[in-house]
Order: C-alpha cells, then structure tokens, then sequence
C-alpha cells in the first residue's frame, strides 16, 4: 500500500473493516470452495456438498483477515480479488463442463 | 484499531462478544437444554403414564422383549408385540385411513410410553395439519388412549436455539446464523490470543480481581473448546444451503434446490397413494423377524398410505444404534399389505454427504446414551459459562477503578445472564398453572417465559447494583427449588410418585429442578458473604 494514500479515520476504517468481513467475507465464501469442489474428481452433487461444508470456514478465515490486516483497503483487496479470480475460474469449468460458453 | 496480529484479534474477540453474548448465551442456554427434549416433554406432559420398562433381563434388542406397564393393580408384563398390537388396533379403530401416515412408538428408555401419532392430511388449500398423538395408559382396566395436555413442551423449548420466537423466519435464521458464525470466529480468535493455553489451563485465580473472571473464562472455553468448535460449525452447516444458496445455483441452476438434495441424498421416491383399498399383513411377525434379523432395537414402526394397495410399512432402529453415524435412522421398508420386504429402506450417504450427516448428527447427539448425553450437557453448560464469565471479565476490568462505571450494561448482563433461567422457570411453572383444558396454553407458557425474563429486566433496573446479582441467584432458587412442590400441588406424578415406581427419567427431571436451585443457592449465599468482593474485585467480607 502506498504511503501518500490519506489515512482514514478510524471509526470509518472500522466501518470498512466489518463490511468488507461481512460482504467480502461473503463473496469468497461463496467463491474460492466451489473451486476447490470442482477440481476434486467426484460429482457435481459432492463438489456442490463440500463446497458448502468447506464455505464456512473460508467465512470465518475471511472474518479474521479483514481485521488482521494493516489497513481496511488491504482488508478489501485480500478478499475481493481473490474472489474475482475464483469465480472467474468456477465459472469457466463449469461452462466448458456443460459446453456452454461462459 | 490496534496494529499487531494479536492485538487485533483480541479487539474483534472483544467486539464479537459485547455485541452478540447476549443473543449467543440465548441460543446456547435454549440449545443445551434441547438435549432433554423428550424428558422435558415427558414432564410437561403429566397425563402420560409412568414409565414403562424393560422388565429386567430382557432388554429392548432382545427378540421378544417384555415391558412392565404401570396400573392401577400394579405393574403388567407385556411383551412387545401386544404393545405394537395395542397400538394397531387404535388407529384401525380410529377410522383415519385417509391419514398421510400412521405411526406407533414404542416404550424407550427416554420415552418411557407406548404412544401412536398420525399425520391428517393437508387441507383443501394445502395447508399442513398437526400432527396428532394418543398416548397408552393401563389405568382403566382395560387400556385406555389419551390426549396429554397442550404444552409446548421441551420441544419448543430446544426450538428457539434457532427459530428464536416472535420473528419471522427468515430474520430469526439469518440473526442465528450470524451470531453463530461469529461465535465461530469468536472462538478462533479466542485461541489465538490466548497465548499460555496450556499453562492458564492449570491457573485459576479464584475470588481475587477481576483476573479472577479471566481466569474462569479461560478454563471453562479451554475445557470443552473441541465441544464449542464442533457444535458451532455444525450448527452453520444445518444452514448450509440458505446461507450458501449461490453456490448450489451455480451448479444447478435458479430452482435446483430440489435436484441438488435429491443427488446429494438420493432417497427412494416413496411409491403414491393409489385409491384402492387393501387389508395390511399383521406387524407384529414382521417385527419379530426383523428384530431378529438386525439384533438391535426397533423402536418406531411407521405406515405411509395406511390401508392402500401401495401401504409401505417401515421399521426404525433405536436412535442410539451407531446407523446414525452414517445419517439418518436405519430403517427397514416392507410392502404394507403382503409383508414383503422393499429394498431402499436403509440409506446410507457416500463422500461428502456422509460427512454432512455425520456433521449434523452430531450436533443433535442422535447416537448419545445417558452418559454422553449428560456430557453434552455439561459442555453445553460449559458455552454458557464461556460467554457469560467472559462479557463479565470485560465489565469487571473496566470496574475496577470506578464501581459504578458502565451501571446499564451491568444491569443488562445481570438480567440476560441469570434472568432468563428465571424466564425458563417460568415456563415450567406456566405449564402447571395454566388450566389443563385450556386451548391457548401452549402459546401462553412461551409467553410467559418472555414476560419474566422481561420483567427480570425492569427488575435489574430498580434495585440497586449491590445486591443485584444476589436478588437474581435467590429468585432463581426460588423458582426452581418450588417446582417440585408446584408439580406436587398439581398433579399425581410427583418426585414421591416417580421415585417409588423407579421412574427415573420423570424423577430427574424433579431433581435436576432442585439440583438447578442449589447451584443458585449457593451462588447467592456466596453474593451475600462477599457481596463487595464479587462486585469490585477486593475479598471483604460484610456477613457479620
């Protein structure tokens, strides 16, 4: 993170923080273990399933990243670029899966 | 916002619980006592008759086991399958064949009573119907069914770790879901910022300072950490699919809620109802083999479609059979009306899927026996200590220089944390007083659990911050120490009645009441003897 962006007062840093936990949190969450469900060789009911059993742990390793990070845009940046990559990658699988394009 | 990983850990551990203990204490106390949900109900509903037992050496997994059935000439030896026939003829002669399913539950250990229930069917606008029920009694001569009282029993009890109560349902599932993710991160935070873990474990500090509630905090979450982890994540994944919507949608589309659970969990399509009439083969030879085939108890028998050409009949075993580790309950399926066996009664989940059952059987302590179950207890107990001592530590640390600092938040936890065991006193309570008959009862005893846990609230603001903690540990002993008196001056199944018929599961619930107010008791003896030293932290005794 550059040092000239201005520092942002607290009370707005926390705001950013909890919203990108809880938003953010969320995106990944519903991202990054559909991924991982589908480079597993099994089903698609089994990738499906254990995305959403491995989605809440990917929450809750969300949560506490965005207030363990320096600042709320590295809080930001950790979890939505990430998910961007995941579901871009999710959804290329699955339109080459179903023969459709994306 | 502190820098450090530690430091920031500890600020969101801090946060997390100020703002939802209060909402997670609800859940964990309500969650806990859902454990006992039958015995619960087995006590509010005191029409039933005493237990029904095994008569000893003949155990339930036997073939042809033998049950002792109370009366009023004393106990009857009945063996299982006049039990089953009793039940039989019931719901033959109730004339409800348009019924969506019978079924007959036979006498276990937590049950205690041979009961029938049957599922109307729905309306002309689809609307569901209850579920109605007819418990056995040999009190007459012959054998008679009866209706219990109407109460929501432990069951709407254990309902509100989930469903809360007056909210819609979407609002109290995402309220719950939330709080329970954050008590996930709560607790991983937790073990993060505790660095000694091993060596706190074996430090307790007891009655010194605010170190003190620290200490407590500590050693109960440290205690049961693997129970609070499990219950907790396993608890999101009873949610799995609301909250994670997208991710099934991605796979199956808008509407493929219905074709992801029916591949995730295939389950026979149950055959339909086709109109026509047919006799049913007797059961109870059928039940007699089966239990010979498994060797484990069966202990619910149920018919879908009774009376029709496709009547299916199926067999349940015992909930603590190790089945329902691979999910749902071992059943075995026969075809009503010839006997004859149908494969697909028995499920059994591969991959992932068993995982989730596991997951969710579990959180729900299907396969736990008496022993387990109590343990269950007290690791639950356990969570509510957690949450409680913790919010306490916080409040206590930031007391110790001013007393009466943060007054309303101590006022506030007070009334969370020790008024709502008074509001489930008075649900109980509620469940004796209200008249027997009376139609509305079910909705007023959850009432009146919210309107004295509501009142434990104005209470807390008008009595002074001193003696606060120690008026709610005396009224809770109060209100649990009475309860088997109240039982006593209301009905006949009494701690005198239950004990000498060795009816212990309706006895516990009598002594765990009082066993309750003995802990308040203490509690609120100790309040009064330290009452200084429990509120600031300095050991001075003003007894004497």
């Amino acid at each position: 993170m550059p040092k000239s962006l201005p520092r942002t007062p607290l009370l707005l840093d926390i705001a950013s923080r909890c919203v990108a936990a809880l938003l953010g949190g969320y995106v990944l969450s519903i991202t990054l273990p559909p991924l991982l469900g589908l480079s597993l060789p099994v089903s698609r009911a089994q990738a499906t399933l254990t995305a959403l059993l491995l989605s809440f742990i990917v929450y809750t390793a969300a949560f506490l990243w965005a207030f363990a990070v320096r600042n709320h845009w590295r809080a930001w940046g950790g979890l939505l670029v990430p998910s961007l990559a995941c579901g871009t990658f999710s959804l290329l699988i699955l339109s080459v899966q179903t023969g459709t394009p994306a | 916002m502190k820098s450090g990983f530690r430091a920031s850990m500890a600020w969101l551990h801090r946060w997390v619980g100020i703002l939802f203990s209060a909402v997670m204490y609800f859940i964990f106390v309500t969650g806990t006592m859902g454990y006992f949900h039958y015995e619960i109900d087995r006590w509010m509903e005191p029409e039933r008759p005493l237990a029904m037992q095994p008569q000893a050496g003949s155990s339930p997994d036997s073939s042809e086991p033998v049950y002792r059935v109370p009366s009023d000439a004393g106990a009857v030896e009945m063996t299982r399958a006049e039990l089953v026939q009793q039940g039989m003829n019931r719901l033959n002669a109730l004339g409800i064949e348009e019924a969506t399913w019978w079924g007959v539950i036979l006498p276990t250990e937590r049950n205690a009573n041979l009961w029938i229930e049957w599922q109307p069917p729905r309306g002309p606008e689809g609307q569901r119907a209850q579920r109605q029920s007819e418990y056995f009694s040999l009190d007459g001569d012959t054998g008679e069914w009866l209706q219990p009282r109407e109460t929501g029993g432990g069951k709407a009890l254990y309902r509100l770790h989930w469903r809360l109560h007056y909210l819609p349902e979407t609002a109290a599932y995402w309220l719950v879901g939330l709080c329970t993710l954050l008590m996930l991160v709560g607790l991983v935070s937790g073990v993060i910022i505790h660095r000694k873990i091993f060596r706190d474990f074996f430090t307790l500090r007891l009655f010194r300072n605010s170190r003190s509630w620290l200490d407590f905090h500590n050693i109960t979450s440290v205690m049961a950490l693997p129970f609070q982890v499990m219950i907790v994540y396993s608890g999101l994944v009873f949610f799995a699919v609301t909250f994670m919507q997208p991710i099934v949608t991605a796979q199956y589309g808008e509407a493929g809620e219905r074709t992801f659970r029916h591949e995730a969990f295939p389950e026979a399509e149950p055959a339909p109802r086709t109109g026509e009439t047919m006799p049913m083969a007797p059961v109870a030879p059928l039940l007699e083999a089966a239990q010979k085939e498994t060797g484990a108890a069966i202990n619910q028998l149920y018919i879908l479609h009774p009376g029709d050409r496709n009547a299916r009949l199926s067999f349940y075993l015992h909930e603590t059979s190790p089945g329902h580790y691979q999910g749902k309950p071992h059943k075995l399926l026969y075809r009503a009306s010839t006997g004859e066996r149908l494969e697909g009664g028995d499920q059994r989940y591969e991959g992932a899927a068993s995982v989730e059952k596991t997951l969710l059987a579990l959180h729900e302590g299907l396969f736990a026996d008496w022993g387990l179950r109590w343990l269950y207890v007290f690791s639950g107990l356990l969570g509510t200590l957690m949450i409680a001592t913790g919010s306490v530590y916080w409040l206590k640390k930031r007391q110790t220089k001013n007393r009466f600092a943060y007054a309303s938040v101590e006022r506030f936890y007070a009334a969370v944390f020790v008024g709502l065991p008074i509001g489930i006193a008075a649900y109980f309570w509620a469940n004796r007083l209200l008249p027997a008959e009376w139609s509305g009862r079910a909705a007023w005893e959850m009432h009146s659990l919210f309107i004295v846990w509501g009142l434990t609230f104005v209470l807390a603001w008008l009595r002074p911050l001193e003696g606060l903690w120690r008026d709610f540990f005396v009224l809770n002993g109060l209100a649990w120490a009475l309860l088997p008196l109240v039982n006593t001056l209301t009905t006949d199944r009494d701690l005198g009645a239950s004990l000498a018929h060795g009816d212990w599961v309706l006895a516990g619930f009598d002594l765990t009441a009082l066993a309750v107010a003995a802990v308040f008791g203490r509690l609120a003896f100790k309040t009064s003897l330290y009452s200084y030293s429990w509120s600031s932290g300095r050991r001075m005794a003003i007894s004497s």
